[in-house]
């Protein structure tokens, strides 16, 4: 399910002050952690998601270990920085255990993909807000057939608007890597792409 | 820029203003995550008392190790403990008949 909607926790809750109780096994403190954190862990699997994997799941594992290394949370970082890191970590592993990245044929996709697809190729305009959710989902097919990495930085910087720097403190990677990984990546998708159009044109 | 460049960036732009819902939590994660997060609770208060009982049996035969070389030593050969057991039996021997 997708909308546009802003999901990211809110700011009145004290983040220390829970975590600190958690850490002392107060039960009612890791209930309100997990609520707290739930919207920014899910949104983030979801953009993220292998395709043989069931979004509850990764979340329960991302939860598992967030609670498991939270002594290790100083609190150098904000807790949100913290826990996108882990959670991107965990797709990411997911990601690269599934090996097979099948192709993408312009059979697989759905009448609304095909239209926005037409319709980004055929004018220069904008497309109709209303062909945004095909358009979301054609991407995520479409970076699906990519590397997980590859997948994962332009994620991050194309779909989630994240600039060079956010990236690098949730990935761990320096800003170089970062730089070529996504152009590499953008390429690839790149091409992609247009093995899709020219496959659109020929049928 | 190629046609399809800018054909991709515009499916690009229009894909970025979908942000991902979460939704509301899943019947019964929560209980699941709670369940497993006491559950490793438990397993951790189980590691520190293993951690401290094979901490315990180490120190404990450290001592019992010391302790036994420390004998040793006072009671090894040439010490002054066997110089006077040789000396009583040697008495005892000379005074029995």
């Amino acid at each position: 399910m997708i909308a546009p909607v802003s999901d990211m926790p809110e700011p009145s809750f004290d983040v220390a002050a829970c975590v600190q109780r958690v850490r002392r096994r107060d039960e009612d403190a890791a209930r309100a952690l997990f609520q707290h954190l739930y919207p920014l862990v899910a949104r983030l699997v979801r953009s993220h998601l292998p395709r043989r994997t069931s979004q509850e799941d990764l979340v329960q594992t991302v939860f598992m270990k967030l609670f498991a290394k939270l002594d290790g949370f100083s609190g150098a970082v904000p807790l949100e920085h913290w826990v996108s890191r882990i959670t991107i970590n965990t797709c990411l592993n997911q990601l690269a255990a599934e090996k097979a990245r099948p192709e993408l044929r312009w059979a697989d996709l759905s009448e609304e993909q095909a239209q926005a697809l037409e319709a980004v190729t055929a004018t220069p305009e904008e497309l109709d807000p209303s062909q945004n959710l095909a358009a979301r989902e054609l991407v995520e097919k479409l970076l699906a057939q990519l590397a997980p990495a590859d997948r994962l930085v332009l994620t991050l910087l194309h779909l989630e608007g994240r600039s060079v720097e956010e990236v690098r403190q949730i990935t761990g990677w320096n800003v170089p890597v970062i730089k070529v990984r996504a152009f590499r990546a953008r390429r690839k998708l790149r091409k992609c792409f247009e093995k899709l159009t020219e496959e659109r044109a020929g049928s | 820029m190629k046609p399809n460049d800018e054909g991709l960036q515009r499916l690009l732009k229009a894909a970025s203003k979908v942000i991902p819902e979460a939704a509301n939590i899943p019947l019964g994660l929560e209980t699941r995550v709670l369940a497993q997060w006491r559950a490793a609770g438990t397993d951790e208060d189980s590691v520190s008392l293993f951690a401290f009982l094979r901490r315990a049996t180490v120190g404990a035969g450290l001592v019992l190790v010391l302790s036994a070389a420390w004998s040793l030593a006072r009671t090894g050969p040439g010490s002054a403990g066997d110089e006077a057991a040789l000396l009583n039996y040697d008495i005892q021997t000379g005074l029995t008949p």
